[in-house]
């Protein structure tokens, strides 16, 4: 999307030095919109959009589209994964001299999304945790109060 | 967020900006940015009732003229010609490789 949308049209006689004369044809602005357009349609801008909303939007429409597909880079490299995976531990069944191959079952759950999935240990230790700090913040406030000390 | 150029007279608050379609139409109304340097005042007025077309379509060209006579006129060309390449601009962003583009400076 990068070099498409921000390239000026050239060598078609739009913009840029013709051949054999010394003078620019300029390409209108109407033009340079227009040429625009169908790269921001493809992105899922509306006619109205592009030409009678905040001209800003088109930064927007740029940015959710390259996430859009890096995500979409992500998905396919994640079920090309999968398929290695399955492969991998069926390959034994595979090997035609194998007399018991061993199978692996495919995996019990997907991959974890993010680096730390939280476990029922984790939750039972920021339990134990919570429980603590508020002893320790209960022991300080009656500290404080024996004291005759605020906040 | 768009640029607008705000100003209120009598009582009533106008925002100026361009969109796409209003940059067109203002071209189409004879505006030609080549002769900015050459036609300055031809240049403003086609560019204030231009810029008026995206939230005040409603008013009529001698509304828009009359307008022009209440407001002061020091660096409003300069504001108006920066809301018209805005939308242009907006196109042309290259945030994405500016590390690969040669610094400028002006004196």
């Amino acid at each position: 999307m990068d070099g498409d949308i921000t390239a000026i049209p050239s060598s078609n006689g739009e913009v840029g030095e013709g051949e054999g004369s010394d003078t620019q044809t300029l390409v209108s602005t109407a033009d340079i919109f227009d040429k625009a357009f169908p790269e921001y349609l493809v992105m899922g801008m509306t006619y109205d959009e592009f030409y009678n909303r905040d001209h800003t939007l088109v930064k927007a429409y740029r940015y959710a589209y390259k996430r859009k597909r890096e995500e979409c880079n992500r998905d396919l490299w994640l079920q090309g994964a999968y398929v290695y995976e399955a492969i991998v531990r069926i390959a034994p069944a595979l090997n035609p001299f194998a007399k018991h191959p061993k199978i692996e079952p495919y995996l019990d759950k997907p991959y974890p999304l993010y680096d730390k999935e939280e476990t029922s240990e984790d939750v039972k230790s920021k339990a134990v945790a919570d429980k603590g700090l508020a002893y320790m913040q209960a022991q300080m406030m009656n500290i404080n109060k024996k004291f005759g000390l605020t906040g | 967020m768009e640029k607008t150029l705000h100003f209120t007279v009598d009582g009533k608050e106008y925002n100026l900006t361009f969109t796409r379609a209003t940059v067109i139409a203002t071209e189409r109304m004879g505006f030609n940015v080549g002769e900015v340097v050459t036609k300055p005042i031809t240049s403003l007025t086609y560019l204030w009732r231009g810029a008026f077309l995206a939230n005040h379509d409603t008013l009529t060209i001698a509304e828009v003229d009359e307008l022009l006579t209440k407001v002061q006129t020091k660096g409003l060309l300069d504001a108006l010609i920066d809301l018209y390449k805005a939308p242009i601009e907006s196109l042309f962003d290259n945030e994405g490789n500016s590390k690969n583009l040669v610094a400028w400076t002006v004196t």
